[in-house]
């Protein structure tokens, strides 16, 4: 019995301090994150890989927070909190409206459902604006966007982590990259 | 000669992706492979993909196994090594063999571990087009994230700390044909 425990003890010894190195994976453990929120097969959805597609996160980010924190520290800040941020935009044709708004209509839905605290939401014409925000506590846990820009853009976003939202527009800006919605 | 085939573009990339990764590819090939991705999307998302993962696995931490662990494996293992043999073994090889594909990852990640200059700029362009969208999404909603967000309904977890001033109502805006309701 006694060699018994020892053996159990030396394998549980092998597996704490060995086995962690091989489970870092981040994009793994994304879905226990309660920022973040799983859009379902959208390629499938719209047939075809999105247009624009960005998925950042893991220790990428870890490392752009410490490249940018002389530099920009305000760029940097964010980044400590941020744990992934995932936009994906799919070009819209002609038999895809109708399901797109459906799937929007469904995850608004899920997300109510799941205690994420709407926003925003804009019924114009054909476009369709969500924007909800998760907390956890007194943190931010995750944003969640989706905007369908008429008949031509579907653009689902996911920022996952305690991200100051004021600093996300702000920053847009300081990059001077800007992206148009041709909402109408 | 190149080998760049434009007949055969995708297979061609297919087979030369991984070795292109590594830099293994003489500079003809991984200028014809360059140019190929700038051209197929498909073979661009391939390759976005394999580089998403090949930097992910250069960030894992450097493996190790503390010595004090090392010492009370040693330690129970030479008095008793007849009587534990089988299931100590494997604990021993689960070990070892943790030890030994952490090594491997890290050996593909090469001696330094961080991400290149190169890298961290593509990061940083991907994180600038991402919050491109985030912004104008807000835009789409009629406000900047930030001012949308720091409405009253979320204003309490915000406020901690960023000193917003409440401006705005939640908005929910519908036109006056929209029939469509959603609670």
């Amino acid at each position: 019995m006694k060699h018994l425990t020892e053996t159990i003890m030396a394998t549980i010894l092998a597996a704490l301090f060995c086995g962690p190195v091989l489970a870092q994976d981040w994009m793994e453990g994304l879905p226990s994150k309660p920022g973040y929120v799983d859009f379902g097969n959208l390629t499938q959805l719209f047939g075809e890989e999105p247009k624009v597609e960005v998925m950042l996160g893991g220790p990428l980010v870890t490392f752009l927070a410490e490249a940018s924190r002389e530099e920009d520290p305000e760029l940097a800040k964010m980044l400590d909190g941020l744990t992934a941020i995932s936009v994906n935009v799919y070009e819209l044709e002609e038999g895809d409206r109708e399901a797109a708004r459906e799937r929007v209509s469904t995850l608004a839905q899920r997300l109510g459902d799941e205690q994420w605290q709407r926003t925003v939401k804009v019924n114009e014409g054909d476009s369709r604006v969500h924007m909800f925000m998760k907390t956890d506590g007194d943190q931010i846990a995750g944003l969640a966007l989706m905007v369908l820009g008429g008949d031509t853009e579907a653009v689902f976003i996911n920022v996952v982590g305690d991200v100051d939202p004021a600093a996300l527009g702000k920053l847009a800006g300081k990059f001077g990259v800007s992206a148009d919605l041709n909402l109408r | 000669m190149s080998e760049y085939r434009p007949a055969n573009n995708c297979d061609w990339f297919d087979e030369r992706l991984e070795p292109w990764l590594d830099g293994e590819l003489p500079a003809d090939q991984a200028e014809a492979l360059e140019r190929h991705v700038d051209e197929c999307r498909r073979c661009r998302e391939q390759y976005r993909l394999a580089r998403r993962i090949q930097t992910g696995l250069r960030g894992l931490e450097q493996p190790s196994c503390p010595d004090s662990v090392i010492g009370i494996l040693a330690e129970r293992t030479r008095p008793r090594r007849r009587r534990l043999a089988p299931a100590l073994a494997a604990g021993l090889m689960a070990g070892a063999l943790g030890l030994g594909v952490a090594w491997q990852m890290q050996r593909a990640g090469g001696p330094d571990a961080q991400p290149s200059r190169a890298e961290l700029a593509e990061a940083r362009a991907e994180l600038g087009v991402a919050l491109g969208y985030v912004s104008a999404a807000g835009r789409a909603a009629g406000r900047d994230v930030g001012s949308v967000l720091a409405s009253e309904g979320v204003m309490r977890p915000i406020r901690r700390g960023l000193d917003l001033e409440v401006t705005f109502p939640v908005l929910d805006r519908e036109s006056h044909d929209t029939v469509e309701s959603e609670t």
